[in-house]
């Protein structure tokens, strides 16, 4: 389980995240959604350690975020991230290296599917290619926390498919998964609840159960990003 | 931290290798210059692999700290900082990699430079007369070069800790500048400054102490030929002036190290 407590983290001056409070279950597909700015990407990457938060309590089963964390978290970031030296071969072995959860046949299964040929470098890939290489990494670990940050971002119809079927096939009673995306419709299949986040705050949540009483999750994000007045809002 | 150690090798292989071939290219030269029975390139070559010796080590160390600037910078730290490596290790492995790397690859260059001097002398002249004639020179000084051993071990030591303190001190401050400015412009120039500013308080703290350099200077000036006995005491009693010089360089190591594991733990922010 995933817990944080009143969490905050202040860029010069600016709230990116202020004053989040949830808690995540195994188990459980999770939706971060919000318009670019709106605090999701920071509050992914302090709770994989690498940003610190200004205030407030981040714990994976009770243990604060840290190196004993870092084992049971996979993290997909937005960008690239790899060494410019670096092959899709050497990446998996990287990440063999330092993460015990890592599947090196599974990784090899991945990168056939993905259409992904091991000799090539990193920085030549196509911005498509260097996405499905991220999640490769990712869904290749067993890991307690998954997260990844808008997986769909620059690529094709296809490939979206794709993604969304890899990130299904890891779903896992003793997992979370948590995923941070703009292309709402495309991932609601995959969703048990959502998290909506606007300027550091999260304005709205629940199981797409109870969600759905006020409409889809398409109507509910453009109707919380989409003009209505604070009071409309009712944060959480 | 092996697995670490191993990344940094192959993050700076290309620098390596290019390093590695401008010793070599530089070795070749003396060679050539050998083959020819060239003495005055001979001696060029000789005195560029001097400098290389010293170049070499400050190259790595140099690289080491401008990697580690641009890394704190740039995406590929994900790389590190994911992994499940405490910020003392991630610091340790940089640390190890870059000093350990430097002072071995100086090492290096100084072999190739004494095998150089060897075949020089092999060709041109009698080494062992030449040390013959160091020893009697230094010997009418009152310095006996077999009994200066301890003298040369432990000041050359104190040396290189006061190289890795400097270099240890600049991974300091280029680590506060960026927990400091994380988001903000500038973070070259803080560090900077504040290198500039620990170096300046070490430079007060050691002040305290006796300079076993003035110290030396002052016992050469009061030499005479029928002093030769308390020269060589004389020397070896500027030991105990450089511990505490040496103590102050190793705790700044240190204290760097645990510094900077510290607030990549606690402060820095990718």
């Amino acid at each position: 389980m995933l817990t944080c407590t009143s969490l905050s983290r202040i860029y010069a001056g600016h709230r990116a995240v202020d004053g989040v409070s949830l808690t995540l279950e195994p188990g459980k597909t999770y939706a971060l959604l919000g318009p670019n700015g709106s605090g999701k990407t920071t509050l992914m990457k302090m709770i994989a350690g690498l940003t610190k938060p200004t205030s407030g309590d981040i714990r994976l089963n009770g243990t604060p975020i840290g190196p004993e964390t870092k084992r049971h978290i996979a993290y997909m970031p937005t960008e690239s991230y790899f060494y410019s030296y670096m092959s899709i071969q050497d990446a998996g072995k990287y990440y063999a290296d330092f993460f015990e959860d890592f599947g090196r046949d599974r990784y090899a299964e991945m990168l056939t599917r993905m259409q992904l040929n091991p000799k090539d470098k990193v920085r030549q890939l196509s911005s498509g290619m260097n996405a499905k290489l991220r999640l490769a990494l990712t869904l290749s670990r067993d890991a307690e926390l998954m997260m990844f940050d808008e997986p769909l971002n620059g690529v094709d119809i296809l490939t979206r498919t794709q993604v969304i079927e890899e990130i299904s096939r890891r779903r896992d009673a003793g997992r979370i998964m948590l995923l941070s995306t703009h292309l709402v419709e495309e991932v609601e299949g995959l969703l048990d609840e959502a998290l909506f986040m606007q300027n550091g705050v999260i304005v709205k949540s629940g199981s797409l159960q109870q969600l759905s009483r006020e409409g889809t999750l398409t109507e509910l994000y453009l109707k919380i990003y989409g003009g209505m007045s604070e009071a409309e809002v009712k944060p959480c | 931290m092996l697995k670490l150690l191993k990344y940094e090798f192959r993050k700076s292989l290309t620098a390596l290798l290019v390093l590695a071939a401008v010793v070599g290219a530089v070795e070749i030269y003396f060679l050539g210059a050998m083959v020819l029975n060239n003495t005055d390139h001979m001696a060029y070559a000789m005195l560029l692999m001097a400098i290389c010796v010293y170049a070499a080590m400050i190259f790595v160390f140099v690289r080491g700290l401008t990697t580690y600037a641009g890394e704190l910078k740039s995406r590929s730290a994900y790389l590190i900082f994911m992994t499940p490596n405490s910020g003392l290790k991630i610091m340790a492995s940089k640390y190890v990699y870059t000093f350990v790397n430097g002072l071995l690859i100086g090492a290096a260059c100084l072999l190739l430079a004494g095998l150089n001097v060897t075949l020089f002398f092999a060709r041109n002249g009698d080494l062992e007369r030449l040390l013959r004639m160091a020893d009697t020179l230094l010997s009418q000084m009152g310095l006996y070069l077999n009994q200066m051993g301890l003298f040369i071990a432990v000041t050359l030591i104190t040396a290189l800790l006061s190289l890795l303190r400097f270099f240890a001190l600049a991974y300091l401050a280029i680590t506060l500048s960026h927990t400091l400015l994380r988001d903000r412009k500038g973070r070259s120039l803080v560090a900077l400054l504040l290198f500039v500013a620990l170096e300046y308080l070490l430079g007060r703290l050691q002040g305290l102490f006796p300079s076993p350099a003035q110290e030396l200077v002052l016992y050469a000036e009061n030499l005479s030929s029928t002093q030769t006995r308390e020269m060589v005491s004389g020397l070896n009693e500027l030991i105990p002036l450089m511990l505490p010089h040496a103590c102050i360089s190793l705790v700044c190591l240190l204290g760097s190290l645990f510094g900077c594991g510290w607030m990549l733990d606690k402060k820095v922010s990718l």
